[in-house]
């Protein structure tokens, strides 16, 4: 188990260099000059222009800069924000909380929301319950995020006022809680179609199952029945839906946090793409990168603890 | 009455009639379809009116019979440009499935069905390319490359090969194994005969189910990338730009944006009533629906 | 959030009644001469990210919000913006040859750390902004200086290498803000960051600066100026929220106090229906226009770009974004709200000015005579979408030329490369929208940098590459003047050419919305707001 992990976790270092070079080299490509931008476009001599070149790493070739900035990186300097004249780290820092929180209150509503609808969906099968479940999924997973999004502040917010329109609360944890209802539900939405409708196919397959139809013949109640024995089992399709929605979540994040001003992760990419901040792109992407394969092998992990049968590879 | 007894007798009649259910919701989906891609490839049919075309003193206006759905800030018909809308939103998407498809299934096939270090390799690119958080690969190409529809769509396309690839390799697996495959070979067929002869075509259910799903996911993608302003370049309308558009002016006059956000979810509910219609009739090992 | 009178409220019902009775028929007169009131919070919010609060690096419409409250110039901008009038410096004297600047620095003046403003920390602070090393935002401003001195304790001597009758004005600006050096010298690279900030002698002190959230201030208790008795408010939150309808929004719910400048012009009417939200406009030197690459076939050619200026309906695209309220504009950058000296003399210039009113028929004319109108073909119009207004611009004159038979394609860029195109070499573009406005409340500040031709290459900001060897001539002996008539005379002239010959398109000249919430008094802007500081008068009414 832990060389599995292990070997996993060194198969990852090359993807990330991949990642990493290919942004570098890509961000390089569009077209514009950061430096400009670093000037705020006012009266530059071109000797200061070439100066600021120099500063900031943006002479020589693409292949001396990215080995340098790998160089940096090691020692723990992912370097400083054209725009926005702050380490980049810091920058990074400051805004992951918002964005981790908004994905992980997501994740939980929608699991939260989900498998308890997959659940009764299995158990009133092709009844009017199922169908209007699926209606629902249906129409949560069609809706773009941000359109979700707006829709819910229009309701909710203006109208109704009984959510706050945006930013992030600043009043202590609870009212960052309040701040992030709208925002995760819109993207939960997403989330649940997929989710319940796994939950509902792998709990049909398991409550048709011999050893279901045994525990029933012992006399064992029906919620024991389903939640001890039919969930456990359905798990492990529903581990696997889940992880694969992780970037559904952090492409979301960023379409939703930007919309109502969460000052997260995602607007700070896109951004910083836009302005060609390369230091923020390259270290965002990077985290980012590290992030999801992160993810990725924690679940495959979990495949392991949760079915004895898939330890081996 | 427990679940467990009610299924067991039942479960063939449920199989049948939930088969038809089904059939009806893909039979929804391709109605909703039909006036979507008529609108698409045929825009002048359905409206009239010229999709540019501004009118300074007419802004934001509420429906009227000129303006069935009013008009947009600079007073352009809603209707029209919904309408015309639909071209570039359908013929990105299908660009997206297009592009991956071409790229996707040749590498999972050959993945599948050569295994070892062949398959190595292009699983390991697969995960590379996976690791990259899809939307935000795209960007960085649209970025690189230039805006425009085009772009957006091949970038996306890319980003959606592993998903296609992966699928493909492992019905391919699945099939590489039966029996037949190596008495095949021991007769002397070409690999090239055995693949596209035989294996291809049991591919080709999985191929177009995971299409048409992918349509409908590729329609959001487009449209979010559009929203981002990545996409269809002004003033010609497509759906995504205009929500972004239309989300200044929710106060005054949500009808443009609302269209254009409707006019998504549709389309995207289109697809995948269509894709799990198909699912439930070409795939019938797909008892669990 | 005490008011002064709670403690009085018990004492005389008896008088209060007896007074109130007398006052009651001029109720409404006595309502509004309210006392400013101690204490309050209010929330402000920008569009993006601030870049700094180092004033080296304040060049934009966000960062100086809580920069200009925090460190002060040695001037400042008063009479709504259009005079000088003394800060940290107390008085100011120009050389004959307007070479040499001598100032009177005012003494006792403390940093919010207690320490004692000096001598030192003013030339620190000017020397640094003009090193090019520092990178500063608006080091070029003091381009002309040849030295900054100190005669003694309280005198500043500043000498130029040539006249520069702007120079004046860089004192009020963000290039002359007093820092602490030794705070700066501590610090180093981190000064101005959300996890330092910066110390000033301002109204306000910076607190925290959470980076994507917000920025909070608090008063300076010992703030040198309290002549208006200001400042009054306890602490001021400035929210970044980039949604433009979540800043309405927040207007309406009344989480949102303050808001300049982002009010969405498209949305003017919907605030003005907010019962709680009080807006206001002041006139700008800011304005938005189209402007071709002069240097290029076909607009080389005047037709040409006349022709394109009366296919235009400017004045249908001004009401529409800002409101049938917003000022006219005729072919000139040199907009009425900045005829700060020689009004008569500007004002029969102006009603000289062209105005090219959408004409449709003499545009098609004016084509056809060119002969080369189909050169016009595929051409492509770039902008970024700062405002809608610029984007409804944009594709309203792909709309018109398209009446005209031409087709313009459209180019949407992004900010850096908008940047890029409109400071950059200027000649990789077709057509382009662009935006500008003076630093300075001085007509030159808008045709110099835009017009000169010293200005074309990369780092200048003129967008046109226009170049007019007239015009030149014009705008450098305006520049080395120091009588106001005879500069008011030779930028007239300078202005009339550039009109005639149509090198611009410009198209609105947008002012200042200033949102506030009813509780908010005191709130007012000049037109150069984003050099001042904004909250020193402010109090709030509950």
């Amino acid at each position: 188990m832990a060389a599995y992990a292990a070997r996993r976790l060194l198969a990852t270092i090359p993807v990330l260099f991949f990642v990493s070079f290919v942004t570098f080299i890509m961000i390089r490509l569009a077209p514009g000059d950061p430096v400009l931008i670093l000037l705020g476009g006012k009266r530059m001599s071109p000797e200061m222009i070439e100066q600021i070149r120099a500063r900031y790493g943006l002479d020589g070739d693409p292949i001396t800069q990215y080995v340098a900035w790998i160089g940096r990186v090691f020692q723990g300097d992912l370097g400083t924000s054209f725009k926005l004249k702050q380490d980049v780290t810091d920058l990074l820092l400051s805004r992951l909380p918002v964005t981790i929180e908004l994905i992980v209150l997501s994740l939980l509503i929608a699991i939260a929301v989900a498998i308890p609808l997959g659940v009764y969906q299995a158990r009133r099968r092709d009844r009017l319950g199922d169908y209007l479940g699926s209606l629902f999924a249906l129409i949560g997973v069609s809706s773009p995020v941000y359109f979700t999004a707006i829709l819910g502040v229009l309701v909710f917010s203006v109208w109704l006022g009984i959510l706050p329109t945006f930013g992030r609360g600043t009043e202590g944890p609870l009212d960052e809680l309040y701040h992030l209802i709208l925002p995760s539900v819109a993207l939960a939405l997403g989330m649940i179609a997929l989710t319940s409708r796994m939950t509902r196919s792998a709990m049909i397959e398991v409550l048709s199952s011999d050893f279901i139809e045994a525990a029933r013949a012992k006399g064992l109640p029906d919620r024991t029945i389903i939640v001890k024995h039919g969930l456990r089992n359905a798990l492990i399709p529903v581990l696997t839906v889940t992880s694969l929605q992780v970037g559904f979540l952090i492409v979301g994040s960023v379409l939703v946090e930007t919309t109502l001003g969460l000052g997260g992760l995602g607007s700070l990419i896109t951004d910083a793409i836009q302005n060609r901040d390369y230091p923020v792109v390259q270290a965002s992407v990077l985290l980012l990168t590290v992030a999801f394969t992160l993810i990725n092998l924690v679940t495959d992990l979990l495949y392991g603890v949760i079915d004895p049968r898939i330890r081996t590879t | 009455m427990s679940a467990a007894t009610a299924a067991r007798p039942s479960l063939r009649r449920r199989i049948g009639a939930a088969a038809l259910v089904r059939n009806r919701a893909a039979l929804i989906g391709l109605v909703i379809l039909i006036p979507l891609l008529v609108a698409a490839l045929v825009p002048g049919l359905l409206t009239q009116a010229d999709p540019n075309a501004q009118d300074l003193t007419n802004s934001l206006a509420f429906p009227t019979w000129e303006h069935p759905l009013g008009t947009d800030k600079p007073g352009r018909d809603v209707l029209a440009r919904v309408i015309y809308g639909a071209g570039p939103t359908l013929l990105g998407a299908l660009i997206v499935v297009l592009v991956s498809g071409v790229i996707g299934i040749p590498l999972g096939l050959i993945a599948g069905f050569y295994g070892g270090k062949t398959d190595g390799i292009i699983t390991r690119s697969m995960d590379a390319l996976l690791a990259f958080p899809p939307l935000l690969l795209a960007i960085l190409v649209v970025s690189t490359f230039g805006k425009g529809l085009e772009t957006a769509a091949l970038a996306l396309g890319v980003v959606y090969v592993p998903a296609m690839a992966r699928l493909v390799r492992s019905v391919t697996l699945v099939q590489r194994s039966q029996a037949w495959v190596d008495a095949g070979r021991a007769l002397g067929y070409s690999d090239r005969r055995i693949i596209f002869r035989h294996i291809l075509p049991n591919l080709v259910a999985a191929i177009v189910v995971q299409s048409t799903i992918d349509l409908a996911y590729a329609i959001l993608d487009i449209a979010a990338l559009s929203f981002l302003g990545l996409g269809q370049q002004p003033p010609d309308p497509d759906w995504g730009s205009m929500l972004a558009d239309g989300r200044s002016y929710l106060l005054q006059n949500a009808i443009p944006a609302l269209s254009a956000g409707l006019s998504i979810m549709l389309a995207v509910i289109a697809f995948n009533l269509v894709g799990d219609g198909l699912r439930a009739q070409l795939d019938p090992r797909e008892r669990e629906r | 959030m005490r008011s002064i009178s709670t403690g009085r409220r018990r004492a005389s019902a008896i008088a209060l009644t007896a007074a109130f009775a007398v006052t009651a028929l001029a109720a409404p007169q006595a309502a509004l001469a309210q006392e400013p009131t101690m204490g309050g919070s209010i929330t402000a919010a920008v569009e993006g990210e601030p870049a700094s609060v180092d004033p080296a690096f304040d060049y934009d419409f966000v960062s100086g919000l809580a920069t200009s409250s925090i460190t002060e110039p040695l001037l400042v901008f008063c009479e709504g913006d259009t005079q000088l009038c003394p800060n940290l410096a107390t008085e100011w004297t120009v050389s004959e040859d307007g070479l040499v600047y001598t100032l009177k620095i005012r003494q006792g003046v403390r940093f919010h750390d207690g320490s004692e403003m000096t001598m030192d920390d003013v030339l620190f602070s000017l020397e640094r902004i003009k090193n090019p090393d520092l990178g500063s935002y608006v080091g070029w401003m003091h381009g002309s200086v040849a030295s900054f001195a100190a005669a003694d304790d309280e005198t500043l001597v500043i000498t130029l290498s040539q006249p520069d009758a702007l120079y004046e004005y860089v004192l009020a600006t963000t290039a002359a803000h007093v820092v602490s050096k030794a705070f700066v010298e501590e610090h180093g690279a981190d000064y101005g960051s959300p996890s330092v900030g910066s110390i000033g002698t301002g109204p306000f002190a910076f607190k925290e600066w959470v980076s994507g959230d917000r920025q909070v201030l608090v008063r300076n208790e010992d703030y040198w100026n309290k002549d208006a008795g200001g400042p009054y408010l306890d602490e001021i939150v400035i929210k970044i929220l980039p949604e433009p309808t979540t800043r309405v929004a927040g207007l309406e719910t009344g989480e949102i106090d303050y808001l300049v400048n982002n009010v969405p012009s498209d949305q003017f009417a919907t605030v003005q229906s907010f019962e709680n939200v009080n807006l206001t406009f002041t006139p700008s030197y800011y304005g938005e226009w189209i402007t071709f690459n002069t240097q290029a076939a076909p607009f080389d050619n005047a037709m040409v770009r006349q022709a394109m200026n009366y296919a235009l309906d400017k004045a249908g695209l001004r009401a529409l974004y800002y409101g049938p309220e917003t000022p006219a504009t005729k072919a000139t950058l040199v907009y009425p709200t900045m005829w700060t000296f020689e009004q008569e003399a500007w004002q029969a210039a102006w009603d000289e000015l062209p105005a090219y009113d959408q004409d449709l028929e003499k545009a098609a004319a004016l084509l056809a005579e060119s002969g080369v109108a189909d050169q016009l073909n595929g051409m492509t119009i770039s902008y970024y979408e700062s405002t809608p207004s610029i984007k409804g611009i944009a594709e309203s004159f792909i709309d018109v030329m398209g009446q005209l038979g031409i087709t313009i394609e459209a180019n949407k860029i992004t900010y850096q490369e908008s940047v890029s195109l409109q400071f950059g070499p200027h000649d990789d573009y077709d057509i382009f929208v662009g935006s500008w406005g003076s630093d300075f409340p001085d007509p030159s500040g808008n045709l110099r940098p835009n017009f000169g031709s010293e200005n074309i290459v990369a780092g200048g900001a003129n967008a046109s590459a226009y170049s007019n060897a007239k015009v030149d001539e014009l705008l450098q002996a305006q520049n080395a003047s120091t009588d106001k008539a005879e500069r008011a005379k030779l930028l007239i002239e300078a202005q009339q050419i550039i009109a005639d010959d149509s090198a611009v398109i410009s198209v609105t000249n947008p002012s200042w919305p200033l949102a506030v919430n009813d509780r908010v008094q005191g709130a007012a802007i000049g037109s150069l707001w984003y050099w001042g500081s904004l909250f020193k008068d402010v109090w709030v009414t509950e």
